[in-house]
């Protein structure tokens, strides 16, 4: 009885998509039954992802074990400079901190939680012996998609982090709060800027709505 | 239409609309560009308030931020604003303001008999008066509150939006006049990333008061010209950015300031728009440029607040900027040279102008100017008077004696219709010396300009222009632009351009400082007051009775005749108040020292402050995946954390008890769910694994099975409970911890703490899997039966016993099953991702009909585990409870070489007799809930205060014992077991209770295995 169909039963904006005036410049999805976008991408839009495979990987950097078990399985260098990401077309390795990274895989239809177990599996094979710790985290954070030149105005309202200067750079990414939301960010496009937010499954109604509410003046 | 006082000038407004606006319920014109200040004068309207203690008649006085007397009560209703300058409010059409501080009206204010009284209301009136009986302050305050505040609040809720917004620069540049705008070009110029604020609606800052005809140029162009074509440059280079009507209200520590912008303001509250009205900045600056001009310093005279009478650069900035001559005749009274250009801008306007100068033999260019323009100018003058009561009529002149001290000779009455002062310029140094900044004292310019050595390791900034006590318009140009350029190479920007805009100075001559203006009688004991403080109603001779009560430091001083308080700051008097300070003790004024400048540079407002964190931005909601089936199905909610848990299912009418006793005696008769989702979960894994758990608990986990669960109690440094959970060893090196809802961040920083300061060589890794599961708790003696039917697991006793964990698949989803009970019963706890977890819970309720399932909250949670004597982190523990005070010695090892919190255990305190222990507590009555917090006496008095020797922490009334039961922590508690103790309550009741064991439920603990 589970099938895809199940991912987004638990939309955490799916209370907000429910109340929402249909007059609002929201579009629901069906498939996804959450408030899929907001704006648009000429000046800001905000737009939530669907499910996606992340692991949090933890290691040491200096362990070529670690480094090339990676590198193997996931075709990306392990990011040693803080907050930069490795980025190709299926997935973006994240750094979090000296011994932390995020694997992240592009959503994708045919995934569903067996997909992480199998990586996981996967990867746990190749690491044998080696310290280290993989760990299943796709649906404890969901992503949100920031397009558009006022990327950076709508999040210094929220965020104190330098972010016209820490997030200028594609492929940079930092963890930081906005609001009281703790968020990862992560620059995948610039001119025009394009950036994700990860944020907790649990934030993410909170995060909708005040990411809403300050890009109104922009569109 | 706008004004009898309008001339046709261009400034800097636009005639070309015209803005109606009501002033005391009058109507009255006025144009774009105006403030509510000049569309007032344009029309006028010289009287604007009544002062703050003796509800004197008050008019304008100066033009921008300086303004102390023409607060008004703008706008009304949920948008009403009191204390708002009305030199700083732009005029808007259907604009609304009105006088405050006066009733029945501005003209008669029946509150001037406290200027009738003056002389009773001295400097600390209220201190002295309202002291005794103390009694009666509360009275006191409420009709003091309504006689001398300011403006009132407005009672409904804030209709409008504020946000805030955080900015980084290279360098931060306060100020957009000369000097700003010159240190922006040079740092912009550079490549820095440029932050320029101005408080004004323009840029431009004195240029914005100058006269195209006054003969300044910058760079051989106009001075207008000059600043649309810098304005432009600075606008075009995408360094640099321009935030204007936005004030730098504070400068903290490591080059933080905040500033507030004020967005829509100047459209007035009916218009729409998407932006807030109001923007608070917060930002961090590499390097600060504080440009921020200087403040014109009063005269201080006999009756020199009466209305009429102003700043001799107000006028001068009404007349050019604005085109409003305020009078036709202008007496103006000066120790300077700055004052003759306002002479010469008003006669070429149309102004009969008399000039009253302190000095004997005035010299500068701008004098020798006025005098050939035909200026009258009367030297080594004083004005000793001022005639008029709700307006200037004519003012008397005489000659001063040689030491300034006195008058001499007849007076010469002179007919005026405003009266223009300058007694010198004072640097605004408020932003420095917020940002602890020590200022010393210049002679030359008589006041106090910053050292800017004293905060460059906590706030490296430099300042230029006015703020140095700079006076030429070349001067601050080259100030500006080398503080720029330097700020930028700090930043490593190098300017490609090293030419300052270039500008000749007037030459000045010397002022003449005379502090006090003397009259025709002593200062204090005649009808002329001298004021200094305008906003205070503060007299010199206040000061001087201060001085004579003891009150000789400069902080007393200010607290006592609340001198440069409140929203002012001391804008226009600080200066003078210490100078008065200096001359009545015989010391020089640097001895006199300084108060400190505290932010906010001017007020607030609290909206912005708060910013978007209001209403559903206040705090996030945090729900659990199955949060919509349980607003479906009419769960009432509880806070737990910033978590929303169903509390409880009514059904039909029930009331919360009703609820409650129902789902409890339903989970232990047939099975019932719980969303369990918020329990804070952690992955663990690593080699040291099970060592680290074993030295973070106080129990043994060293030998543990793989699959096996075990209950922990977690110990801070003290041996106090710190938090408490479960944890399953899924692998050799891997475990799954949960903790507390409340507790889940609090522990991981717990664990991450230890892990990488003290046990670093410790191979394990920490990881947060709160919300990537969801957990449904399936209890009851159904739950085996029920789980059999969705699961193919085989789920007798000896296949799957208590405290043991499972890989399942639940309903056709991947789950973990970990049984464990927090409820004394058959009890497992179903772990599926996150998405899948409304799937699970809808599976589990429509699988568990035939079962009669119930769904049920927290507060079930609660009671079933009180049944069974299980404690609440934080409710049954409070901090100081160690595991022996709960009586689970059980729990541990002593065995092993160490633990967290072990050492403790030997503290005497720790070890005495006398601590509480938990206890069950069954009160004599069945029927009696004693109320959580009650408290244990020792001995039973008719009023408190009486002994405690203990209190209730958790209390029910249980369905399946059909009594109340009650935990408490009870001195001693243990070895009284079958005493009789008697809660007093707040009412005054005396519950008698007997003392028992915790465990009231299936004491032999059968249930759980089913």
């Amino acid at each position: 009885m589970v099938n895809s169909e199940l991912i987004f039963a638990t939309h955490p904006l799916l209370e907000l998509a429910q109340a929402m005036d249909k007059s609002t410049a929201e579009t629901v999805v069906a498939d996804q039954a959450g408030p899929a976008s907001i704006g648009d991408a000429d000046r800001i839009r905000l737009s939530c992802q669907p499910a996606s495979i992340k692991i949090n990987l933890r290691g040491e950097s200096t362990d070529s074990a670690f480094s090339s078990a990676i590198k193997s399985l996931c075709q990306l260098e392990l990011p040693v400079v803080a907050n930069t990401a490795q980025t190709d077309s299926r997935s973006s390795l994240l750094w979090l901190g000296p011994d932390e990274w995020q694997w992240r895989h592009a959503p994708d239809a045919s995934i569903d939680s067996k997909s992480a177990e199998t990586f996981i599996t996967e990867l746990q094979t190749r690491l044998e012996g080696v310290h280290s710790a993989l760990v299943d985290v796709s649906d404890y954070y969901c992503i949100f998609t920031l397009q558009g030149p006022y990327v950076y105005d709508l999040l210094e309202k929220g965020s104190p982090l330098n972010v016209r200067h820490n997030l200028k750079a594609v492929s940079a990414c930092a963890q930081t709060r906005f609001g009281q939301a703790a968020v990862l960010l992560n620059t995948v496009n610039d001119a025009p800027p394009e950036v994700h937010v990860q944020v907790r499954w649990s934030f993410a109604e909170y995060l909708w709505l005040y990411l809403r509410e300050g890009m109104a003046e922009f569109y | 239409v706008s004004g009898v006082n309008r001339i046709q000038e261009r400034g800097r407004i636009n005639r070309g609309t015209a803005l109606r606006f009501y002033y005391d319920g009058r109507q009255y014109f006025g144009h774009q560009g105006d403030t509510l200040a000049s569309a007032l004068l344009a029309n006028a309207v010289y009287l604007v308030g009544r002062s703050f203690k003796y509800h004197r008649p008050r008019g304008i006085m100066g033009a921008g931020v300086e303004e102390p007397n023409a607060l008004v009560q703008l706008e009304k209703g949920a948008y009403t604003q009191p204390n708002v300058k009305a030199t700083e409010i732009e005029l808007y059409d259907g604009l609304i303001a009105n006088s405050q501080n006066c009733w029945p009206s501005v003209r008669f204010d029946v509150g001037v008999v406290n200027s009738w009284l003056g002389r009773f209301l001295p400097a600390g009136f209220y201190y002295k008066t309202f002291m005794w009986p103390a009694s009666l302050w509360m009275t006191y305050e409420h009709f003091i509150r309504k006689a001398a505040g300011l403006g009132v609040s407005p009672r409904s809720a804030d209709p409008d939006r504020y946000e805030q917004a955080h900015r980084n620069c290279d360098v931060l540049i306060v100020g957009g006049g000369p000097a700003g705008l010159s240190a922006a070009l040079a740092a912009g110029r550079a490549g820095a990333d440029v932050l320029l604020i101005d408080e004004q609606a323009e840029f431009g800052g004195d240029l914005l008061s100058t006269h195209p005809a006054s003969g300044y140029e910058i760079d051989g162009a106009g001075v207008h010209d000059w600043l649309k074509q810098t304005v432009r440059e600075l606008t075009d280079l995408a360094n640099v950015k321009l935030i204007s009507r936005c004030t730098v209200s504070g400068y903290y520590d490591y080059n933080y300031l905040t500033a507030l912008e004020r967005v829509t303001d100047h459209y007035g509250p009916l218009h729409v728009s998407n932006k807030p009205r109001q923007k608070f900045w917060k930002i961090r600056a590499k390097r600060v440029v504080l440009c921020t001009g200087a403040i014109e310093r009063p005269l201080l005279f006999a009756d020199n607040d009466r209305p009429g009478v102003m700043l001799a650069s107000a006028i001068r900035t009404y007349v050019n900027r604005y085109c409003v001559l305020p009078g036709k005749s202008i007496c103006l009274f000066t120790n300077n040279d700055s004052t003759y250009q306002t002479a010469l801008d008003s006669q070429r306007a149309g102004a009969k102008i008399t000039v009253v100068d302190v000095r004997e033999n005035p010299q500068g260019s701008a004098v020798r100017l006025a005098r050939d323009a035909g200026v009258r100018v009367l030297t080594n003058s004083a004005i000793s008077r001022v005639v008029g009561k709700h307006g200037v009529s004519s003012v008397d002149v005489k000659m001063l004696s040689e030491d300034g001290k006195s008058l001499q000779g007849s007076a010469e009455q002179i007919e005026c219709q405003i009266v223009g002062s300058s007694g010198g310029w004072n640097p605004t140094v408020h932003l420095f010396s917020q940002a602890r900044g020590k200022v010393s004292y210049n002679e030359s310019i008589a006041s106090f300009v910053p050292d800017i050595n004293t905060c460059a390791s906590i706030n490296p900034s430099r300042v230029a222009g006015g703020i140095k006590g700079s006076r030429g318009l070349g001067t601050c140009l080259q100030e500006g632009f080398e503080a720029g350029s330097a700020a930028a190479k700090d930043c490593s920007f190098t300017s490609a351009s090293a030419q300052a805009p270039q500008a000749t100075d007037f030459a000045e001559g010397p002022q003449r400082v005379i502090w006090v203006i003397p009259t025709d009688h002593p200062i204090g004991q005649g009808s002329g007051k001298h004021f200094h403080d305008f906003q205070n109603d503060v007299t010199v001779a206040d000061i001087h009775l201060a001085a004579r009560e003891g009150f000789v430091s400069v902080e007393h001083l200010k607290r006592y005749t609340t001198t440069g308080m409140a929203t002012d700051q001391g804008k226009t008097s600080n200066v003078n108040a210490l100078a008065i300070m200096a001359e009545n003790q015989g010391v020089s004024i640097p001895e006199v020292g300084t108060t400190t400048f505290r932010p906010p540079y001017t007020p607030v407002t609290f909206g912005a402050v708060t910013g978007q964190h209001r209403r559903a931005l206040f705090l996030q909601n945090r729900k659990t995946p199955m949060h919509s089936w349980h607003v479906a199905n009419r769960a009432v909610f509880e806070d737990v954390g910033d978590w929303k848990r169903p509390r409880y299912f009514p059904r039909r009418d029930e009331d919360m008890h009703s609820a409650v006793q129902r789902e409890s005696r339903h989970v232990r008769e047939a099975v019932g769910v719980l969303d369990a989702s918020t329990l804070g979960k952690i992955d663990i894994q690593g080699r040291d694994a099970a060592e680290f758990l074993n030295r973070i608990y106080t129990n043994g986990w060293l030998k543990l099975g793989v699959g096996k669960c075990r209950y922990g109690l977690m110990l801070n440094e003290h041996g106090m409970v710190f938090d408490d959970g479960v944890t399953t060893r899924l692998g050799e090196q891997h475990f799954h911890m949960t903790t507390t809802t409340g507790g889940a961040a609090r522990v991981l920083n717990w664990l991450e703490e230890w892990l990488q300061t003290e046990w670093p060589e410790l191979q394990v890794y920490c990881t947060s899997v709160t919300e990537q599961w969801a957990v449904v708790a399936v209890n009851g003696p159904h739950a085996k039966a029920l789980l059999g039917d969705l699961c193919d697991n085989d789920f007798s006793n000896a296949a799957f016993p208590h405290m043991s964990y499972q890989a399942a698949t639940v309903a056709g989803i991947a789950a973990r099953i970990f049984r464990i009970s927090f409820t004394g019963e058959q009890s497992y706890e179903v772990n599926v991702p996150a998405r899948y977890g409304l799937a699970l819970w809808e599976a589990l309720v429509s699988a568990g009909r035939r079962y009669d399932l119930c769904v049920y909250g927290t507060e079930t949670m609660h009671l079933l585990r009180a049944e069974k004597g299980f404690i609440i982190v934080g409710q049954d523990t409070d901090g100081t409870v160690t595991p022996a005070d709960l009586g689970m010695q059980w729990i541990i090892n002593n065995n092993k070489p160490d633990f967290l919190g072990k050492r403790s255990f030997s503290r005497s305190d720790t070890a005495r007799e006398g601590r509480k222990q938990l206890v069950g507590i069954l009160t004599e009555s069945p029927d009696i809930v004693l109320p959580e917090g009650a408290h244990f006496v020792t001995q039973v008095r008719n009023s408190p205060p009486m002994e405690t020797e203990g209190h209730v922490t958790s209390s029910y009334y249980s369905p399946n014992l059909d009594r109340s039961i009650a935990l408490a922590l009870l001195k001693d508690g243990r070895s009284r077991v079958g005493e009789v103790v008697t809660a007093r309550l707040i009412d005054g009741q005396n519950i008698k209770s007997r003392v028992v064991d915790p465990v009231f439920f299936d004491t032999s603990g059968e249930r759980i295995d089913g």
